[in-house]
């Protein structure tokens, strides 16, 4: 209990401090981190395979076949980064379910709708580059970057939204 | 009368906010943003006698609410919350018209307090810090700000962490930082 002479004298003592407020709001901290990290993962893949694809569309823009190290490279880490978005986007919208629903900002809303649209972003990209594949038209492949950078362009805005 | 009125009360923390704002500078320091963070869990209790106003309040490091988590989590761990996981603010204020110690109806006191804020191992004083209290028949509200530096409070302005030296450049801190309250007392004790 304070009295005057306790606060006087500096006896008083504060109770002991309440739980941080991330550990009351947040997801559990495996699946926090396994989406951090797994975001990070997709915006490298996504930088390299804008590396992978302009060097692969020069050389179709030049009359040439791109060397096969490049085109495989891209077609499996294309993969790889259309599967971990989708893995990503799924663990993320579980982390906002897990929030207690006074806590959810408007922020967290507009991350997981952008990470949506860049999911599906990823995947028209993978299937463009199917097609363009297997009916080759440099047309298709046009179309094919033209997705591709729009779902790097809506991953750089999710996570930029969730820096903010 | 005049003597019961002059006895110490004793006011407690029952609710408001303590805030702080500062501006971060995003994309190498092109692109300016504000940042507030508030807490609503402060601590304490002052005490009102003859005409001082003395106090300590308790602001727990790990509460402040940026709406970023991670900048609230990287924020606390930059003042070091597990080892000091309040800073300490006590109060001083001189002057407190003893008209309004006696008066049972609402009254609002402008006068100029002096606080002492302390966070992790580095106090600063603050002095003449206007401050407006609102004394009602069983209640304080206290309303104040002050404007100081991070650097003036023992701390690095704080930049996005784990991205080394890049962090900087990501979003970085001005060194400024705005502090205000607006906190809300109810009478406990009235002691000789």
């Amino acid at each position: 209990m304070i009295t005057l002479w306790s606060l006087v004298l500096g006896l008083y003592t504060p109770p002991p401090p309440p739980t941080p407020l991330w550990e009351e709001v947040q997801p559990g901290e495996v699946t926090y981190r396994m989406h951090r990290w797994m975001g990070y993962g997709i915006l490298t893949g996504s930088i390299v395979q804008l590396g992978l694809g302009w060097m692969a569309l020069s050389a179709y823009e030049r009359g040439d076949l791109p060397p096969d190290g490049v085109r495989i490279t891209h077609r499996v880490l294309g993969y790889t980064v259309g599967s971990l978005a989708v893995a990503n986007a799924v663990l993320g919208t579980w982390n906002l379910l897990s929030i207690k629903s006074g806590q959810r900002r408007r922020k967290h809303y507009l991350h997981a709708t952008l990470s949506w649209l860049a999911t599906g972003g990823y995947v028209l990209a993978g299937i463009l580059a199917y097609q363009a594949r297997t009916r080759p038209d440099f047309d298709r492949y046009r179309i094919h970057r033209n997705a591709a950078l729009t779902a790097v362009g809506a991953t750089v805005l999710t996570v930029g939204v969730i820096i903010w | 009368m005049i003597l019961f009125a002059l006895l110490a009360q004793v006011f407690r923390v029952a609710g408001g906010t303590v805030t702080y704002e500062a501006v971060a500078r995003s994309a190498a320091g092109l692109i300016p943003h504000e940042i507030r963070g508030e807490n609503r869990d402060v601590r304490g209790e002052v005490v009102l006698q003859d005409t001082t106003l003395v106090g300590t309040l308790y602001v727990p490091v790990a509460r402040f609410s940026s709406g970023n988590l991670q900048r609230d989590r990287d924020v606390a761990e930059l003042l070091a919350y597990r080892t000091h996981p309040y800073i300490v603010v006590t109060v001083k204020g001189s002057a407190f018209p003893v008209h309004s110690l006696l008066e049972r109806k609402k009254d609002t006191v402008n006068l100029p307090v002096q606080l002492t804020l302390t966070v992790r191992d580095c106090t600063k004083l603050f002095t003449e810090v206007p401050a407006e209290v609102i004394r009602d028949t069983d209640t304080l509200e206290a309303h104040l700000a002050l404007s100081t530096r991070f650097t003036d409070l023992g701390v690095e302005p704080p930049k996005v962490k784990g991205l080394g030296v890049f962090g900087g450049l990501v979003s970085r801190a001005e060194d400024r930082l705005k502090l205000s309250g607006r906190l809300r007392f109810v009478k406990e004790v009235e002691t000789p």
